[in-house]
């Protein structure tokens, strides 16, 4: 089995069990807790079981993530659990911009449930974890790598639809209006008749 | 011109591959072995031109043109171009039914652009066709794109096209979308949504067609651009003339409200910017009409939607045959029943004549006498003689139904049926169709004088001229003439007929006005009507209390007066004349 390879990671990601798809305990009293998942992830990532001080957002911060958010969190936790992250201590520092940022930012347009559900969204949420760590994914070199999370990318694509679609929007205001005074201007004609 | 050796072999290797291609979908499948064409001739004869490959929806054909495919170096790709074109005749679109109703539905997704709806509805057929052949049965058609496209091939919208294919087959840039100076964030963001709603429709695609569609809408807006974008992909439309002398296909009269709903904006979509069903407007300026269709129950197209969606279905469309098919489907639902024939027994006692008596027959039948007188030789089933009988029965009452005359007032104040729902032709065809179904003959005149008019060849029982001359349009004068009575109501006929005149207001003036002989237009309708033998009835457009005095006038001499103050009375008035006069038969 190579290292990093997309393929299988996204076939780990996708079978994630239903457990983590279960909310926060800091949005639900029954939910996972979530913050010992973190520390835990940490924990596997760097191989050092007696850590306790970790990166995290403070107590304020954590209170503002959403539910979306946290779920999408621990699916990448399952994905973390991929033996090819185990012992990458590297990589330690580089997940809170990934959990808490760039997970953030996705989670605003991607359902938790899509991260599992759609090809696509799997492999970017492989690609955005491989990215955030510095890792190039197999068989890859890097502006590949960076274009290919580019192209699946949904923060991207969102601003770009809404621009494109406000785009749309306009030219079709324009023809309607267009076709609407044509229509008043026919409607004249008759009336002079 | 390539060397026929080369082409000859590539038919023989095509040939050989043509029960693995049929494989690739079901091993009991039975399609007939494609057209072969060995020259672009043989290809445009076969109606083939612009690309390597098409099908035929009408005679279950596919026409290969070897010589093109020469050309382009795909002889290697037997299978998979074989394999796509018996997609088309299995998977998508499959029949002409199939074919006319996704048309339908990517039309309402290209308003304003409502000519490029073949071109669209044959790329997404490709799309998912494509992406099962790839997939599933493994077949190299990347390849095929890979051996089709050329740098100038590209355009924008067929970057979208071969990006998607990259995102489904999971390719990356460049690998089809080799022109990369045409490469967006827009086209990539928009390819991605494609790809999905191919996977997402491909079990059920007949509802993805729409969304297909208002996703390319912005790449063929414009005319230049379009076609642009078209001469280059021409080689890839195999399906767009696959309906190519089609006959008529019934049911698509209907408004297709499932169709409608399913116009939705993928853009919009997955930015979270779709509206409460209740206040559904569409972004792309398609309009819906309010009271949702046209016709009875509002729930039809309107007739000119349909001419240009059933020309797209079959290019070859007779739009007179389209225009008759349109109106007698509206009007199929309010037709009278097929009439029954009720037999009575009758008695057998008044010898008509003689016939041969055959073995077959009961032997007491035989008349040994005239036998005998035929022949002393008796041979059975030659010289044997058996008498005939008719029946004595003179008090049975024969119903036989009386011919109609239809008048429609066609004058400048009615709508072009051929571009508007129009009420008084579905209430001619509903009563005409009635007539001819119960056995009557019937006469349509469209009059609009002083100017023009149009008949039938008298009273006529054939439903192709019938329905011809109803939904034709002259739009001259201000309502219908009189004097059309006279040729057939002049003298008295043999056989009674119901004389039926759909008009408005303005046939009192017609009425009134000067005929420059002795007999004036009132006494002409009193002799017609007397002549006709039937009833006479004028369907107004108007208000019962205008022209007060004429209608009691027209009523003294026995027509009968039906105020419609809305069109679609004129449906009502039409089903119960059709029921109250050829029902019983």
């Amino acid at each position: 089995m190579s290292k990093y390879d997309v393929f299988e990671l996204v076939t780990h990601l996708r079978k994630c069990p239903d457990i983590y798809l279960e909310p926060s305990s800091l949005i639900e009293n029954e939910g996972l807790n979530s913050i010992a998942l973190v520390c835990d992830t940490y924990r596997i990532v760097c191989n050092d079981f007696l850590k306790k001080e970790f990166k995290k957002p403070s107590d304020f911060n954590l209170a503002y993530i959403g539910d979306n958010h946290w779920r999408a969190i621990h699916i990448s936790i399952w994905l973390l659990s991929h033996r090819n992250f185990i012992n990458s201590a590297l990589i330690e520092d580089k997940l809170y911009n990934f959990w808490f940022e760039e997970l953030s930012e996705a989670s605003l347009y991607v359902k938790f449930k899509e991260w599992i559900s759609d090809d696509e969204r799997a492999e970017e949420m492989v690609r955005l974890l491989l990215d955030c760590c510095e890792i190039i994914p197999d068989g890859e070199n890097q502006d590949e790598a960076a274009d290919k999370l580019s192209s699946l990318s949904s923060t991207d694509r969102q601003k770009v639809l809404k621009q494109s679609y406000e785009a749309h929007e306009r030219i079709m205001n324009i023809k309607r209006e267009m076709a609407e005074k044509k229509a008043r201007e026919a409607a004249n004609t008759y009336g002079r008749e | 011109m390539h060397n026929q050796t080369e082409i000859e072999q590539t038919l023989a290797l095509w040939r050989s591959h043509w029960k693995q291609a049929k494989l690739e979908w079901n091993p009991l499948l039975r399609l007939q072995e494609p057209i072969w064409c060995l020259s672009h001739q043989d290809a445009k004869k076969e109606g083939l031109s612009g690309s390597f490959a098409m099908i035929r929806l009408t005679d279950h054909r596919i026409v290969i043109n070897l010589e093109e495919i020469v050309e382009r170096g795909i002889s290697d790709y037997a299978i998979e171009i074989l394999a796509h074109e018996i997609g088309h005749h299995i998977f998508t679109p499959a029949n002409l039914y199939d074919n006319a109703i996704l048309l339908n539905r990517i039309r309402f997704a290209l308003p304003g652009i409502e000519d490029r709806a073949p071109m669209v509805s044959n790329l997404y057929a490709d799309f998912l066709i494509n992406d099962k052949l790839q997939r599933i049965n493994k077949l190299r058609m990347s390849k095929v794109y890979q051996a089709i496209n050329s740098e100038d091939n590209f355009s924008e919208f067929w970057t979208l096209m071969m990006r998607t294919y990259e995102y489904l087959w999971r390719l990356n840039r460049g690998e089809l979308a080799t022109n990369l100076s045409f490469h967006s964030k827009k086209i990539d963001a928009d390819a991605s949504l494609l790809a999905s709603l191919v996977r997402s429709y491909s079990k059920n695609w007949i509802h993805g067609g729409g969304r297909f569609a208002v996703m390319v809408y912005p790449y063929l807006m414009d005319d230049k651009t379009f076609q642009d974008a078209r001469k280059k992909i021409l080689i890839l439309l195999d399906a767009e003339d696959a309906g190519v002398g089609a006959m008529d296909i019934s049911g698509m009269t209907e408004l297709d409200l499932e169709g409608y709903d399913e116009i939705i904006d993928m853009r919009k979509e997955a930015l979270g910017l779709l509206e409460d069903e209740g206040d559904k407007s569409d972004s792309l300026g398609s309009e819906k009409n309010k009271l949702g269709g046209q016709g009875p129950k509002n729930g039809y197209m309107g007739p000119g939607n349909y001419i240009d969606l059933m020309k797209q279905v079959n290019p070859k469309a007779d739009e007179q045959r389209l225009i008759n098919a349109y109106y007698k489907e509206i009007a199929l639902p309010h037709l009278i029943d097929f009439p029954v024939e009720i037999s009575e027994n009758v008695s057998l006692d008044l010898p008509e004549g003689l016939e041969t008596w055959d073995i077959g027959d009961p032997i007491e039948e035989v008349d040994w006498l005239q036998s005998a007188i035929l022949s002393p030789a008796l041979i059975p089933g030659l010289t044997t003689q058996k008498r005939t009988y008719g029946s004595d029965s003179d008090n049975a009452i024969s119903e036989s139904p009386l011919n109609v005359y239809i008048g429609i007032d066609c004058s400048g104040s009615m709508m072009n049926p051929k571009q508007n729902f129009s009420w008084p032709v579905l209430a001619a065809t509903v009563i005409g169709l009635s007539a001819l179904r119960a056995g009557a003959s019937v006469m349509g005149c469209l009059s609009g004088e002083p100017g023009d008019y149009l008949e039938t060849d008298g009273f006529i029982t054939d439903e192709t001229d019938l329905l011809t001359t109803l939904t034709s349009y002259l739009g001259t004068g201000y309502a219908y003439g009189i004097e059309r009575l006279r040729k057939p109501f002049e003298q008295e006929s043999t056989k009674k007929s119901h004389i039926v005149i759909v008009t408005d207001n303005d046939i009192f003036s017609m009425l009134d006005s000067d005929t420059q002989t002795k007999q004036t237009h009132w006494e002409l309708a009193e002799l017609a009507l007397k002549n006709a033998g039937g009833h006479g009835t004028m369907v107004l457009h108007s208000h019962p209390d205008y022209n007060k005095d004429f209608v009691i006038r027209l009523k003294k001499m026995g027509w009968k007066v039906y105020y419609v103050t809305n069109e679609t009375e004129l449906l009502k008035f039409a089903s119960e004349f059709s029921q109250q006069n050829y029902a019983y038969v």
